[in-house]
This record gives structure tokens, sequence and C-alpha cells, in this order.
């Protein structure tokens, strides 16, 4: 269990690396939506 | 091809075979065999579980549909970052604290034997068949294009896969997909750029994507609930979502790439790697695709990308109507381009008469399509060689008529790295399956450990051997190749239904989920068979999902009445 608990570099904690991807993956959807009503 | 090609293609791809193989020339135990000794980083996961997911008509078939469909298919990516994540946190610890080789053992070690071999076989059929089609499909283009002979190309492609995959095993599998990884993105990156340095003087990517965004190439992203379009945001995160839980949570030949880090951060980190950089990757791919199809806009294109099939139509009635065609098509492609020159140039001047241009550029537009989709019906009706869509052809197409020699080289090793790394990730979960799930578990239980290594190898070879036969006969059977890229969905959500019920359900109820799955799945093949046309094949992934836990909690209670009766 002790592995489960390891902390992830960086980050502090493994919460907010999945934060950190689902905030990166909102900001990419808003660039693209950006980019779709800009360009089309 | 040049001399300069193929050595750049021969060097890299013999580099990077020989340092895998020279890398793992000496295999110690099982463990080093199935799981690379434990001993993996991140930056080995991540690349790896990459390189295994993008297959070869990754990197020629998605630039193509750029230039044909425009951004909107990166939308069936959006699942993948929520799937990471939840693999991330739910099978990960439980794959690692197990010290399982397979996905399948945890389905044995919380329900039972059968639940394991059912999964386990459902996994090789869908794989077994798939394996083929990941060599034959570029192959066939390569060899078309390239008047490469075939057979050889397959033989020589699958050959060597198979040699270092059975040779060095897992840790082979992940050296050589890094770097076959590496050579891929660097190889897309010089290409993307190139193209960008092959516009017109005064066309740059701003005035590229106005022109693609005026063609309707730009629509990325879709927040319509219009069921009948095939890529929305919508269908990405739910269908594109079940579809990579399913991969990357349930798959051996994804899960194999990961169960051998060095410890459970190290396997999130490469995991984390591709939920942050899969959906840029396959956006800058699909760019490149818009890029080539700006590029055609100033440059005349053929009139099918794939001039062979053309080629092959015979002298009368449809080799006068191609002739026509290919006449028209210049003439159309001449206005087009003056419509487009116009638009950019009053677009910059601020004129007034962009949209008139954008208006006459778009009827133009229409048009040329009119007359490609005329000449692809023709060669259908009248080639004997129809063997692949003509988007396949595209980039192939570009690179090798427009790009310098040496880089065509590379790109055409970051075709064939492709093929390799995800044959090969393909091969190696097939025969750790086959040995740890049935040889090692049924057949035969009390082996010494060398013994099993042995059996591994042979048991990849015998996948590796039957992938390229199947490769080589694929062409008798052309509508076969569509199915085995369907049949993915078709067993994935069942696999993946397996899964989350096994998180539901005790440990007793092992014959409700395993007739649940079971049952599950003749539905699945019994609804794609008789509404195949009807339903997007990403659906399957849920519809086989939430049947088996349907069916499993029904079966559940039925039998729980009749041992209380």
């Amino acid at each position: 269990m002790k592995e489960e608990n390891e902390k992830p570099p960086f980050f502090g904690s493994w919460n907010r690396i999945y934060l950190f991807v689902l905030g990166a993956f909102v900001g990419l959807v808003i660039l693209f939506s950006i980019l779709t009503n800009f360009f089309s | 091809m040049s001399p300069i090609d193929w050595v750049v293609l021969f060097g890299t791809l013999v580099l990077i075979v020989g340092y895998g193989m020279w890398r793992t020339r000496v295999t110690g135990n099982l463990d080093d065999y199935l799981l690379g000794g434990k001993q993996m980083k991140w930056s080995t996961i991540g690349l790896s579980v990459m390189a295994t997911q993008a297959s070869a008509i990754t990197f020629l078939s998605t630039p193509g549909q750029a230039y044909e469909s425009g951004m909107a298919f990166v939308q069936n990516y959006f699942g993948l970052p929520l799937a990471i994540i939840i693999v991330s946190i739910v099978f990960v610890p439980l794959y690692f604290r197990l010290k399982v080789y397979t996905a399948y053992e945890y389905l044995e070690n919380k329900l039972d034997l059968k639940v394991r071999l059912l999964a386990a076989f459902l996994f090789l059929l869908q794989r077994g068949l798939a394996a083929g089609i990941t060599i034959y499909a570029p192959a066939i283009i390569l060899s078309t294009i390239l008047g490469w002979d075939l057979g050889i190309t397959i033989l020589v492609v699958g050959s060597v896969v198979v040699i270092y995959t059975v040779s060095g095993g897992t840790k082979a599998v992940s050296i050589t997909q890094k770097w076959q990884m590496l050579v891929i993105l660097i190889g897309m990156g010089i290409a993307f750029f190139m193209i960008l340095a092959k516009l017109p003087e005064g066309i740059g990517i701003y005035e590229g994507l106005t022109i693609a965004g005026g063609l309707g190439k730009m629509e990325i992203v879709d927040f319509s609930l219009d069921l009948n379009k095939r890529y929305t945001f919508w269908s990405g995160i739910t269908g594109g979502l079940f579809l990579a839980l399913s991969y990357f949570g349930t798959d051996q030949s994804q899960v194999q790439r990961y169960i051998g880090g060095k410890s459970i951060s190290e396997i999130r980190m490469g995991l984390i790697f591709n939920g942050l950089f899969k959906v840029p990757m396959q956006f800058l791919i699909l760019l490149t695709g818009v890029m080539v199809f700006v590029f055609y806009q100033f440059f005349q294109p053929p009139l099918l990308f794939n001039e062979n099939a053309l080629n092959g139509i015979p002298d009368g009635k449809a080799a006068r109507e191609i002739v026509e065609l290919r006449g028209s098509h210049e003439n159309i492609f001449r206005k087009k381009k003056a419509s487009i020159e116009g638009f950019i140039q009053s677009k910059k001047e601020g004129k007034e008469d962009a949209g008139q241009y954008l208006i006459a550029a778009r009827e133009n537009y229409d048009e040329s399509i009119r007359i490609r989709d005329r000449a692809k019906e023709l060669v259908i009706k009248n080639s004997d060689d129809p063997n692949a869509k003509d988007s396949d052809f595209v980039f192939l197409r570009f690179i090798l008529n427009y790009l310098p020699h040496g880089i065509i080289g590379l790109l055409i090793a970051v075709i064939v790295s492709a093929a390799m790394s995800s044959t090969s990730g393909e091969l190696n979960a097939l025969g750790s399956t086959t040995t740890m799930d049935f040889y090692k578990r049924v057949i035969s239980p009390h082996e010494t450990d060398h013994h099993y290594l042995n059996s591994s190898k042979v048991f990849t070879f015998f996948w590796g051997v039957l992938a390229i036969l199947f490769a080589l006969f694929a062409h008798l059977l052309e509508n076969l190749i569509e199915a085995v890229n369907i049949l993915g969905s078709i067993f994935y959500g069942t696999i993946l239904g397996l899964f989350l019920t096994t998180f539901l359900f005790k440990k007793s109820q092992a014959l409700p989920i395993f007739l649940g799955g079971i049952l599950a799945q003749i539905t699945v093949v019994v609804l794609f068979l008789l509404v195949s046309e009807q339903v997007g094949y990403l659906w399957y992934n849920m519809i086989g999902c939430f049947l088996v836990i349907l069916l499993s909690f029904l079966f559940s209670i039925f039998f729980r009445d009749r041992i209380m009766d």
C-alpha cells in the first residue's frame, strides 16, 4: 500500500496531477472552440 | 526513392532494432521477458504506450482524413485524458499490487478462472486477427505507391518484428518502441514545417488556416447533439471514453506496456504523459493533413492520389470518361485557385468582396469533390485495384512528390516504424496471454520458470507467423479487413464490462458474470450483423459494457432466487 501513497514529482499529490490533466484538456477544448469560431 | 532515402530508411530501422536487440541480448527469467524485469521508467512507458496505439495507418490515414473531412476527427480522442485518469486511479494499483502478468489474471483473483479465460479468449480472438491487418494495411499502401512487392514488404517487416519480439520480449518491445516513437515525432514535426515552407509566398500558417476554414476544414469542435454526425464533442467524451478505458485498462497489448513499470509512480507518470500529449499529437497530425490540403489549393493535385487505381481501368468508355474528368479537374483547379487568391488578397486589403471570392471558391471546391467522387466510382466499378480509400494515399503521395530526398526516407521510416511498434506490442501481448492465461494456468501448470520462458517465445513466434500469413492472404478477403477494424469495438465493450462488473460484484457471483459476459457478446455480435448500418461502431463499446453489467445483475437475481427456493 505504501507504493500507492507514493508522492508524484513536482505536484505534491496525484489528485493535483489529475486536476492538471483535466485542466489541460479543458484548456485544449476551449482553444479548439476559439479556433473553430475564428476560422470557420 | 533515391539511394539516400534507402540509406536513411534502413539506417534508422537497423539502428533501432539492433539497439533493442543488443540491450536485451541476455534474458534472465520470465519476469525479465514478460515484464521487462519491472525496471521500466516513465519515459519508456509513456512513449511505448503511445507507440503501441499509433499504428502506421495513423500516420498514413489521419492526414488524408483531414484532407478530405477536416479536423473534426480529433474529437474521437476526447475521452482519452479522462480514461487515463481512471486507469491510473483504479486499474494501475490493482495490477501492481497483485503482481499480475496479464490483465485477465486479476479477474481470476477477484472472481474465478472461467471469467479470466473468457476475457483472455475474447482478447486473443480480436487481437490475433488485428495483428495481421496491422502489417497488411500499411504494406498494401507502401507497395502500391512505391512499387514494392507486397509479399516481400509483408515478409520483411513481419519477420524483423517477430525476430526482435521473440528474442527480447517486453523489454525489447518497449526499448524499440521508445526510439521508434521518437523517430515518428521528429519525422512528423519535420514534415509539418516542410509543408509550411512549401506554401506559396505570402501564404503562412494564418492564411493557410483562413483558407482551410473558409472551405470547411476547421470545424474542430462540434457541440451539437445530432446523432447522425459521426464526430461530435459528446460522442468523443462518451463513446471515446469507453473505447479508451477498455483499451488502456483491459487490453493486454497496452497493459503489458505499463505493468513492467518500476513503481506505481513511474507507471502513472507514463500514462499521464499520454493523457497530456495524445490529443495535441492527433491535432498536429490532422493539422499536417489540413496544410497538405492548403498546399493543393495552389498546386495542381492529381485526380486521385492512388494513380495505380486509375491506371488499372481498362480501355473503353470508363477510361475515356477518366480523361474527361482529368481535364475538368484541372479546369476547376485553376478557377478555384484564382478565387482563393482573390479571397486572401481582398481579406488582406480589408475589401468587402472577400466574401464573394469565398463563395466562388466554395462552389469550385464542391465541383472538384464531385469530379473526384465520380472518378472514385469509376475505379470501384472498373479497376482491378480498388484496394484502399484514396484518402490513405494523400500524405504518402505528397511526401514522394514534393519533399526532398533524405526526408522521404525518414518519413517512410516513420511509417514502417509505426507498423513495427504496434505489431510488436500486439505479438508480445498475444504470446504472454497464451502462455500465462492458458498454457501455464490450464494446460501445464507445474513446469519450471525456464520452461514458461521458452513457451512464451514459442507462442509469440506462433502468433507472429499467423499474423504474417494472415497479412499475406488478406488481399483475398477485402471485406474482412473492415470487419477486423470494427472487431475491436465489438469485443472491447464486453471485456470492459467484465472488469467493471468484477469491481462491482462479489466473488460468489462469478457464474452470473460469466453467463452475462457470454450472452452480452452474442447480443453485440447479433446486433452488429443486424443493424451495423444504423449504429456507429464506437457505440458498440458502450452497448457491450452496459449489457454485461445488466445481464450479470439479472443472472445474479435469478441464481439468488433459485438458491433461496
